[in-house]
């Protein structure tokens, strides 16, 4: 415990040293600042003194939370900007850990290769936990005093942004324990994300598209049923096979995207906490209603309705992955990212 | 049964990088409790890479013995044993006393003890004004100091210390080997990795001398020295006439061959030529320039030597019954006896050879 306690004194006075934990720290509070200078007062959203009335379109509120807060404070800054520059204050950690006469002074002591991997491992995620802690008791402050709205469901984002830095951090870990380059271990852990991202990105699109094909094939077999000619049968032959086509690739992705770590649907999970049902409803409502007003073209070849009759499924089928799922599955990742890289840690001469 | 006599007791410790470097080939050595012994060997020869395996920073290939009674790579053993690594880098953003009471911590001591040793610790390397600046501002003497002053921390059994006074000023220099002294007094053990051999010959009880990864030599330096005290003739004689004349003298089997001895210490050694051969009587003799080296051979024993020399017309310059330094000893160690050429730096490359005889 003693050991423990001194890493972890020893990790805050690293911290402390960095200049990036402070230029971290004032933008977050500028953000903070700026997330202040905006507030819900009765039926309008307030900027720097502004009114900008809703006239009941939308609900001030929701749009506070929802398209501000979440989307703009946390989505953009917390989850991009943040991590980005904690990926680069602890890159170093293990390379400088590592590094000649450095090494040989920690695995001197009578401390096992083992405890002082996930000792050190976990005095990296100390960084975002005292980062994103600071902000978002900030945000749950401001977002009290100038919505009204006192949420504890805010303090969601701890763990969840956490959670998401810590795969990337467990990949960060890895390449700077193989390469021993704080560089490479950014840059790579940077590539690794973007591929994730896309990946996380494609998918849902992917998934949109299965269903409109499935709709597509469910609008040429009620056709052929009507009219049974061989152009409507073709038309249905084609309809199945694209529908195929696009399943094969979203089980491909959907596989990949199963075992690698889901950073953007983790963080994407803090909608699920920060808004009630209702207002999870009233959002979904308020898209469906757009969507149907909506009398302009469809999308990918399908028409309006089909896109209309899709986006529900593809919501539910989104919505059915449950937290557990997401953050377990992406921690089973990082799991064996990190049990590779303490093999690699604790069987290295040094 | 463990010698309970013995700190360090290796057997048979071998260590083979990538299959093919052989950085220890079998090496066997005891440390005395209480004793200071000095590692030394010319560069790659495999002595850092011996006190890492003693401190589990490197995994022997294999390794027999034990370290304070226990085997080599017990864990909970290295909190009564203090290390000083050669290139240390401590934490930059640590102070002096931040950096003792750190890897006090590490090594599991309570915090008032740490904090008490640390003071009393900078107070003996010298450290206390400096004791709160931060590591980054210190200069390569002031690290070493505070890296003493580290491996000392947990007050430990045995010490391993890997070049300890490189960097430090001849100030510094010697009161490092004053604590060195003291801790030999409080009966400590040290065991020290150093290219500073008249430093080593100052302190050391006992020495090992390590060539390309094997014990070229290993014992007390006056058992060392004295099996090579020699007693030295010097005549005057400058031309190769009174040179050959010399060797008539004295019938032997000699042969001619190279030496290479050390000269200043910025400057690279140098081969000179000498004869060798063995008297009728069986002293070893050397005659080296004007000088007549008579091998194991006290101060009555060189006297028919000296009178055939001086029957023969020569004048005697200079008598004296010399013991090697400890630096010749070790220049004598990693020079290949045969071809009279410097072992090269670096570990043995290729198949694990046969140790050399001793």
């Amino acid at each position: 415990m003693r050991q423990t306690l001194a890493l972890l004194i020893d990790a805050y006075r690293d911290l402390n040293s960095r200049k990036l934990f402070w230029i971290t720290l004032i933008i977050s509070g500028f953000v903070i600042i700026a997330f202040a200078l905006i507030g819900v007062d009765g039926d309008a959203i307030t900027f720097a003194g502004m009114r900008f009335e809703m006239h009941g379109v939308v609900d001030p509120l929701l749009v506070y939370k929802e398209a501000i807060l979440s989307t703009a404070v946390v989505g953009v800054w917390l989850t991009w900007g943040a991590i980005v520059l904690a990926l680069i204050s602890t890159a170093g950690l293990f390379p400088d850990l590592m590094s000649s006469g450095a090494i040989d002074l920690y695995l001197s002591k009578p401390i096992s290769r083992t405890r002082l991997f996930v000792t050190k491992y976990l005095t990296g995620l100390l960084f975002v936990g005292l980062q994103v802690s600071v902000f978002i008791f900030g945000c749950f402050l401001v977002m009290g005093w100038r919505a009204h709205d006192w949420r504890p469901a805010l303090f969601i984002a701890i763990p969840l942004v956490m959670a998401m830095f810590s795969y990337l951090f467990a990949f960060s870990v890895l390449l700077g324990v193989w390469t021993r380059s704080t560089v490479a271990a950014i840059l790579l852990t940077v590539l690794f994300w973007l591929v994730f991202s896309l990946v996380q990105r494609t998918e849902p699109s992917l998934l949109f598209l299965q269903a409109l094909k499935e709709q597509e094939r469910m609008s040429a077999e009620r056709q052929l049923a009507r009219y049974p000619t061989p152009e409507n049968k073709e038309a249905v032959d084609v309809a199945t096979h694209d529908e195929k086509r696009i399943h094969m690739f979203h089980s491909l992705f959907y596989g990949v995207e199963l075992i690698i770590p889901k950073t953007t649907a983790t963080t994407n999970l803090f909608d699920r906490y920060l808004l009630t049902k209702e207002e999870l409803n009233a959002a979904k409502s308020d898209q469906q209603t757009q969507d149907v007003n909506n009398n302009g073209p469809g999308m990918f070849g399908a028409s309006r309705q089909e896109v209309n009759a899709a986006t529900p499924t593809v919501q539910r089928a989104l919505l059915s992955r449950t937290p557990f799922t997401i953050i377990g599955s992406s921690l089973l990742c990082e799991l064996v990212v990190l049990l590779v890289a303490g093999w690699l840690f604790c069987r290295r001469d040094y | 049964m463990a010698d309970n006599s013995w700190a360090i007791d290796l057997r048979n410790v071998a260590k083979i990088y990538s299959r093919r470097v052989h950085a220890l080939q079998g090496i066997s050595m005891q440390v005395r409790k209480g004793e200071v012994f000095g590692l030394l060997g010319p560069n790659g020869a495999g002595k850092s890479t011996l006190v890492k395996i003693m401190m589990t920073v490197v995994r022997p290939t294999h390794a027999e013995g034990q370290v304070l009674g226990h085997r080599v790579g017990h864990k909970p053993t290295l909190a009564r044993i203090g290390y000083l690594p050669e290139n240390h880098r401590f934490p930059r953003y640590l102070t002096g006393r931040q950096t003792l009471e750190f890897f006090a911590a590490m090594t599991k001591v309570d915090r008032a003890t740490a904090r008490k040793r640390a003071d009393e610790l900078l107070e003996t390397v010298r450290m206390q004004e400096w004791a709160n600046q931060k590591i980054a501002m210190y200069s390569k003497g002031m690290l070493q100091r505070i890296g003493l002053a580290q491996a000392m921390v947990n007050d430990p059994d045995l010490i391993l210390l890997d070049e300890p006074t490189d960097g430090v000023d001849p100030v510094g220099r010697r009161e490092i080997m004053e604590v060195l002294h003291s801790l030999r007094q409080r009966g400590k053990t040290v065991f020290i990795n150093s290219h500073a051999l008249s430093e080593l010959e100052t302190i050391c009880d006992r020495v090992a001398i390590l060539v390309k990864g094997q014990v070229a030599r290993q014992g007390t330096i006056a058992d060392l020295t004295f099996a090579r005290l020699r007693f030295e003739i010097e005549v005057e004689a400058s031309s190769h006439e009174d040179i050959n004349r010399l060797l008539q003298l004295f019938p032997a089997n000699w042969q001619e061959s190279q030496m290479v001895i050390p000269t200043a210490p910025h400057l690279p050694p140098k081969a000179v030529s000498f004869w060798r051969g063995q008297l009728p009587d069986g002293t070893r003799a050397e005659l080296r320039g004007a000088t007549l080296h008579l091998g194991g051979v006290e101060a009555a024993g060189a006297q028919p030597a000296l009178d055939r020399i001086r029957a023969a017309g020569f004048v005697v310059r200079r008598l004296q019954q010399v013991r090697p330094t400890l630096e010749e000893l070790f220049m004598e160690a990693i020079t290949d006896p045969t071809t009279g050429q410097l072992a090269t730096p670096g570990a043995a490359g290729g198949p694990v050879r046969k140790a050399v005889a001793l």
